[in-house]
């Protein structure tokens, strides 16, 4: 995020997460001083545990993905410095000792799906508006999740849309090649976007 | 920074961030065409990589906001076996936990 800052140190710059994008922005939130100027969190995965049958969607999604989304996914890259969090350390950052002590973490907790107290303490450390998006059909990710993560937010501004009959892909978030590119967003993917766009546009001053 | 694809309303870069252990970080952008006014840094989830903002960029666009998005490690074309600085950092990562 530094890199885009430098890019236009004249901008807004909003940071938005989706799914464990969520939680590794939230303990990074927790470990590091970060100057979004907005935040966006969809759908993330902010609560332990979790019915049976959401651990299984858990399990679908995952395989799905790596099928349909083709995504270079390997063991050796899973093991490798416990991955995603500490790239965004990094690259927020820059502060190396941050950087090891959120991968040191994510690593205990079973990645990104049961560090939920420096998930909350995270959400308390944001101090810029926070938009968070849930849909109420998503069978990976808990939608009461993101209502504890709202109740947590001691943001100047905060807005919490839950999304009737909306899955976690997001009606098709994950396609993003082949014929389902040219396809239009369907209405409950148009209302994510209005949401965010419309936040990112706002004057939160 | 290498032009991609022609989206609606946006145009598609890739390009490699130097991390502070060498790692070649690779990042997506969507520009629109036109002036810029606002910026969104994307993150993805598990199993995917910055593609997965692809449709979202192309409408965010048309409201004159550039997206980026960088693959996290292990992820799309970010932190590959084979690169031997990523390697090695790995090891000591791991050694360090």
């Amino acid at each position: 995020m530094s890199a885009i800052r430098a890019r236009y140190p004249d901008l807004p710059v909003s940071l938005l997460s989706w799914s464990m994008g969520v939680s590794m922005v939230l303990n990074t939130f927790d470990q590091c001083k970060l100057d979004p100027s907005t935040v966006i969190l969809i759908a993330g995965r902010v609560q332990a545990g979790g019915t049976v049958s959401q651990m299984l969607g858990t399990m679908v999604f995952i395989i799905k993905s790596f099928f349909v989304s083709n995504a270079r996914f390997d063991f050796w890259s899973l093991a490798s410095k416990t991955l995603k969090e500490s790239e965004l350390g990094q690259l927020v950052t820059e502060d190396e000792l941050c950087t090891k002590r959120v991968s040191r973490r994510m690593l205990l907790g079973m990645s990104s799906f049961m560090t939920v107290k420096p998930i909350m303490r995270g959400a308390a450390r944001i101090s810029v508006p926070t938009l968070i998006i849930h849909g109420e059909g998503d069978m990976e990710n808990p939608p009461n999740g993101s209502r504890q993560l709202y109740e947590n937010l001691t943001a100047p501004q905060k807005k919490l849309v839950m999304i009737p009959d909306m899955d976690h892909d997001l009606d098709g978030l994950s396609v993003y090649k082949g014929p389902g590119l040219k396809r239009p967003l369907t209405s409950n993917a148009s209302r994510v976007v209005e949401e965010i766009v419309a936040w990112v546009r706002a004057d939160h001053a | 920074m290498t032009e991609k694809d022609s989206l609606k309303d946006v145009q598609e870069h890739e390009e490699y961030l130097e991390a502070k252990d060498s790692t070649q970080v690779f990042m997506r952008s969507w520009l629109p065409q036109g002036e810029i006014e606002h910026v969104v840094f994307a993150v993805h989830g598990q199993c995917v990589h910055s593609a997965t903002f692809r449709k979202w960029a192309s409408a965010f666009g048309e409201h004159k906001i550039a997206t980026f998005g960088i693959d996290l490690r292990g992820y799309g074309n970010t932190g590959m076996p084979g690169d031997a600085k990523t390697s090695i950092s790995s090891l000591k990562t791991l050694l360090w936990l």
